[in-house]
């Protein structure tokens, strides 16, 4: 390796690891301190400040907006430095819905150590290990090999195929800041053959009706809803495909952290494509 | 000129997340970092009328971030009692996988480093400063600028078990 080539790698390797860190709003509580040191309040952000600072804040609450699926939490994550402690990257994604192995970012932040040391879930730190796990949640792991396809706004993509045939592109993100942090899956989409249009909540109990489109003459999609990371099926339909068009009813299960999946399989039982979003 | 609340808001749009950023990578603890920029920003604030050129602002908070990171470094009193394992090898030959390995090998060997050689690299290689503006930033010779990133670079290449 030459001087340059050390460089380049050195380069690479601090932008990438910068890349993970998303500050939280700091304007608020410098204000604050600024305030108090002075004994009373008057500080006084001009309009145009204000906008920009406005407009910094909601690019880094939206930044996964760069990916339309993430629907960050409009509060964000308060500005006190015990907020911070919390080291989970991302302003405003700490609520982010994930469908695997929790049903939120803050879940996994919670939970992934303890699961983590018990391997309730395999290796979380591993993204391949974490993808076919995933899939192989619905499909069973025979067959799948996941490959990572690059970084993402939050986290990173990973393949997955099944005997050679790529049937979903999962997205990852870490639940801390860290090389150690374990992941947790955003949602999985089908590079080809299946949508599944975003899953808006309903009243609990109430039906769930799930749309989405899949290649003229395919097979109905087979649709599950489960609790994040739990085996049990708590609704399960088949679609009805008109056209290129599919539709399925389904129960709408009580509280939150419930994922959605859908995929389509050949007549022989080949899966072709696998979907999943979290029931928000 | 600004006064001192226009110019920690205009700063803070411009700088903040990039100063977090930089502070992680010397602190390795994001929380950490964003209290020690925050803290930059406050004593900024506080000192504004004696920083004559708004335009070396930027320079100020940088200066303040290595050293409140550099004081945080040696104070911290909690020893890491389980560093960071070395990556595990995974059997891929896909390049994305093995650069993400090589990347991680450099970013735990670089938090290997002593402090100063440490902010060297950070402030070169991360924040594209040059030798002076590293100087600055660090309170410290161009001179000993060199020496401190010639040295982390040896060291850096001795941890990666790389040969020129």
């Amino acid at each position: 390796m030459t001087d340059d080539d050390l460089d380049d790698l050195l380069r690479r390797s601090l932008a990438r690891e910068a890349e993970w860190i998303e500050p939280a709003d700091g304007l608020r509580a410098i204000r604050a301190r600024t305030v108090r040191n002075r004994g009373r309040s008057r500080w006084r952000v001009p309009a145009l400040a204000l906008a920009g600072a406005v407009a910094v804040v909601a690019a880094l609450v939206a930044a996964p907006s760069l990916l339309p699926r993430l629907e960050p939490s409009p509060a964000g994550r308060p500005a006190s430095p015990a907020a911070s402690s919390t080291r989970i990257p991302g302003a405003g994604v700490n609520d982010l819905p994930t469908v695997w192995p929790y049903g939120s970012r803050a879940a996994g932040f919670r939970n992934a150590p303890a699961d983590q040391a018990a391997g309730t879930y395999g290796d979380l730190t591993r993204p391949d290990q974490v993808a076919v796990r995933f899939v192989g949640s619905y499909l069973g792991s025979r067959g799948l090999v996941a490959t990572p396809l690059g970084p993402w706004e939050a986290g990173l993509r990973m393949q997955v195929n099944r005997d050679g045939r790529t049937i979903s592109t999962l997205y990852l993100v870490r639940v801390r800041v860290g090389d150690d942090a374990p992941y947790v899956v955003v949602d999985a989409e089908a590079p080809l053959g299946l949508t599944m249009q975003p899953v808006r909540s309903a009243a609990a109990g109430g039906v769930l009706t799930v749309r989405g489109t899949v290649l003229p003459g395919s097979l109905p999609p087979r649709v599950q809803v489960r609790t994040a990371g739990a085996d049990p099926v708590l609704s399960s339909a088949v679609g009805t495909v008109t056209g290129t068009d599919w539709e399925a009813g389904l129960s709408r299960p009580d509280g939150t952290g419930a994922a959605v999946t859908a995929w389509v399989s050949t007549p022989d039982g080949a899966v072709r494509a696998f979907v999943s979003r979290p029931l928000g | 000129m600004l006064g001192a609340d226009e110019a920690v808001t205009a700063l803070y749009v411009a700088h903040y997340r990039g100063l977090v950023r930089l502070a992680a990578l010397l602190l390795d603890d994001v929380g950490a970092a964003e209290e020690v920029v925050q803290d930059a920003y406050v004593r900024m604030h506080s000192s504004w009328r004696r920083i004559r050129d708004p335009h070396a602002a930027v320079g100020y908070l940088r200066t303040t971030v290595v050293n409140l990171a550099r004081s945080r470094l040696r104070h911290r009193q909690v020893v890491r009692r389980h560093p960071p394992a070395a990556p595990d090898d995974m059997p891929s030959a896909e390049q994305d996988v093995l650069d993400r390995l090589e990347q991680d090998r450099v970013v735990a060997a670089l938090r290997t480093l002593p402090a100063r050689q440490r902010e060297c690299l950070v402030l070169r290689y991360y924040g594209d400063l040059s030798e002076a503006q590293i100087a600055a930033a660090m309170g410290i010779s161009p001179g000993a600028v060199k020496s401190h990133a010639s040295r982390g670079m040896t060291a850096l290449r001795a941890a990666l078990a790389v040969t020129p």
